[in-house]
């Protein structure tokens, strides 16, 4: 049977499921009602026009990659990721936007198949056998509010997210070197077309702490090539950095020190909430200075945690869900559709932890939220900035998710048999 | 099996074309840009800070006896009553009745009238726009949609326009930069407009982000009240219906 024949067959057994039918009309209704909103109303106000200018001007003044006087709003990548957009830049605009479109939408079958696959692989022994429940979750996740904001803008958070679930899988399925190394490049390349898994890479060290000895294991060798793939992509920007000085500036300036990070907005972030407070007040502020304490702090238990975990196998995937938590909780902004590359993990820890533990419960809560809810607390922030400019909603899952992973990545299965089985009876989802 | 291969390939075939045929239509609609305001209206801004000290520091010492900022003071208010607008192909004009800063509700006689233009087309303005005649450095007024009118004009290298959430007009000015010791100090602006594009906060900032100016529209939206009330409501009686359920699981158990 070829590959076509297959695939058409897998479409029809899926198709029996009414969840699927739904997903499937959705998704298609967000790819249509991104084009027409996006001729009747964004063509002039929307994320693709800033990437689809920037393969121009990489090509014709990189000096001037980071003079926002080119875009409609900022553009903050490294300056490599402007390599990935010149193809489109070849097409009309009008046509690129489309096309962009279209291959969101194969991106979005293919994160679901990869996705698929690696739950199959990190599914726990106690979750159903069939595969009802993992269909319902991908579906849930092809009709997420996320995704019909990522086709609007014309984001490119579904490349993040295939590069992020493309490493985990080899991660997970080969151990050799070869293969360790391959892994890490594929996720350097995500941080290089948008930093949104960058604090992931200290969680590609293989440590952790012996309890029975007494003493910090490290695979040094092993974590020496995570990191030489991982940075491999990334260190490339360096050239430029090194070749055009002012490319440096601006992209400081872009991402930490200027005048953006300040601006009134509805990230869910908490240095932004901080940053927001403190504008409103008028309290005086230094905003890399938020930052870095934020970062010590989220970031700094993110990683002690990691480190004396009790969590055996597969435990890259608590790492990965770490690395994009702390930068979701972190970075100055942080908006619902970069909650695309971290609900794919999400499901993941969903079927990888015991099926009725308790992280497992508030993982899938805070992935119900991030589906259909935190787009009503964007909502409600506009009603309501001119007196309480906080989006709180996401920012209060973010952390109980960080608080629900800790709890079980500390825990000790033997001794508390509570955590692990939260609910002696049904639980209903 | 070739001809349903053949009409794949047909289908296809025409489906590209038609994106690629998208391609043809002209980018960028003419928007017709008007006046988010009407005749009679009456705007009035508050000043919540003004630190007099360093605004002599940085602008000199008579930097409130002339122009906007004649008189301002923290708890005062300025209030602009538009007398005419007048919107034709090539510009737009703003008559205006102006009363100057004062703690009074009273507004008495008005201090004096002036008029705004701007080019019906942003695009017509010149390359490295700033707004140096104007006191605050950003005009208090702009023609909407605010957001494609800020979007398209070539401003000067110190002005960065967000768009991205609210339409914020982000300023950076270096010491000496407009005059001789003028200011006398880095100075950051951060203006913000409301899509009927009147400036609705506006923070002078001086180096640590310490505000030394803070005026804001006098008016909220009338569902700002409502919409934070029912939020908080909604809140508690979910946190309350939380807690009494852990109760019972509790009990329960």
């Amino acid at each position: 049977m070829n590959i076509n024949n297959k695939f058409i067959k897998r479409f029809k057994e899926l198709w029996e499921y009414s969840v699927f039918r739904y997903a499937f009309f959705i998704h298609i209704f967000y790819f249509i009602l991104s084009i027409v909103l996006f001729f009747m109303f964004y063509q002039e106000k929307n994320d693709f026009l800033i990437f689809y200018n920037v393969g121009e001007i990489f090509l014709n003044d990189i000096e001037n990659l980071y003079n926002q006087a080119n875009y409609l709003w900022d553009f903050r990548y490294f300056p490599l990721s402007a390599l990935f957009f010149i193809p489109y830049n070849f097409l009309s605009y009008f046509s690129s936007f489309i096309i962009f479109n279209l291959i969101n939408i194969v991106l979005n079958v293919v994160i679901c198949i990869i996705l698929y696959k690696i739950i199959i692989i990190v599914r726990g022994s106690d979750h159903e056998e069939d595969d009802k429940r993992i269909l319902k979750y991908l579906c849930l996740y092809a009709m997420c509010f996320p995704n019909l904001l990522n086709f609007i803008l014309g984001q490119i958070n579904l490349y993040i997210s295939l590069f992020i679930l493309v490493s985990l899988y080899i991660f997970l399925r080969f151990d050799n070197i070869k293969w360790q190394f391959t892994a890490s490049l594929i996720l350097g390349i995500s941080i290089v077309i948008k930093p949104t898994t960058f604090f992931m890479i200290p969680f590609l060290f293989i440590i952790n702490f012996d309890r029975v000895n007494k003493k910090l294991k490290l695979e040094l060798f092993k974590s020496f090539i995570r990191i030489i793939g991982v940075m491999t992509p990334v260190s490339l920007n360096i050239f430029f950095f090194l070749m055009y000085p002012k490319l440096w500036n601006g992209f400081l300036a872009t991402n930490f020190t200027g005048a953006n990070p300040v601006a009134l907005n509805f990230s869910f972030s908490i240095t932004k909430l901080i940053v927001n407070f403190c504008y409103y007040y008028n309290i005086p502020f230094n905003q890399l200075l938020i930052l870095i304490i934020v970062l010590a702090i989220i970031g700094g238990i993110g990683f002690i945690v990691f480190v004396f975990k009790r969590v055996d196998q597969n435990s890259i995937i608590y790492g990965y869900a770490y690395g994009l938590l702390i930068m979701l909780l972190v970075y100055y902004d942080s908006w619902y559709h970069h909650l695309l590359n971290l609900i794919p993990i999400l499901v993941v820890i969903i079927f990888n932890a015991p099926r009725h533990s308790k992280v497992s419960i508030i993982t899938s809560r805070s992935v119900f939220f991030f589906h259909f809810f935190d787009l009503i607390f964007v909502g409600i922030w506009y009603l309501i900035y001119p007196l309480f400019p906080y989006n709180f909603g996401s920012t209060f899952f973010l952390i109980l998710t960080f608080y629900g992973l800790s709890q079980y990545c500390l825990m000790d299965k033997n001794s508390n048999r509570n955590f692990f089985n939260y609910y002696s009876g049904e639980v209903n989802e | 099996m070739s001809e349903k291969l053949t009409r794949r390939s047909l289908l296809l075939f025409f489906f590209l074309i038609s994106i690629l045929t998208f391609g043809f239509i002209s980018r960028g609609n003419a928007i017709n840009y008007g006046i988010g305001i009407n005749k009679n209206d009456e705007l009035i801004w508050k000043c919540k800070v003004c630190n007099k000290g360093e605004m002599n520091k940085v602008f000199g010492n008579n930097w409130d006896n002339t122009g906007l900022f004649e008189n301002m003071k923290k708890g005062a208010k300025m209030k602009w009553g538009i007398k005419n607008t007048v919107i034709n192909e090539s510009t737009i004009v703003i008559e205006i009745n102006l009363w100057l800063w004062n703690n009074e509700e009273n507004w008495s006689i008005k201090d004096g009238e002036f008029q705004i233009i701007y080019p019906s087309n942003p695009k017509t303005y010149d390359k490295d726009l700033n707004f140096t005649n104007y006191a605050f450095l950003v005009p208090f007024l702009f023609p909407v949609p605010v957001s494609e009118y800020l979007g398209n004009l070539k401003l000067d290298g110190w002005y960065d326009v967000d768009n991205r959430v609210l339409t914020t007009l982000n300023v950076e000015i270096s010491k000496d930069l407009i005059l001789p010791n003028y200011p006398s100090k880095v100075i950051n602006i951060i203006a913000i407009y409301n899509e009927r594009g009147i400036l609705t906060s506006y923070k002078l900032y001086i180096r640590g982000n310490v505000v030394i100016v803070d005026i804001s529209f006098d008016k909220i939206p009338f569902f700002v009240i409502p919409a934070l009330v029912s939020l908080t409501v909604c809140l508690s009686i979910a946190a309350i219906i939380y807690i009494l359920n852990r109760k019972i699981l509790t009990k329960d158990s």
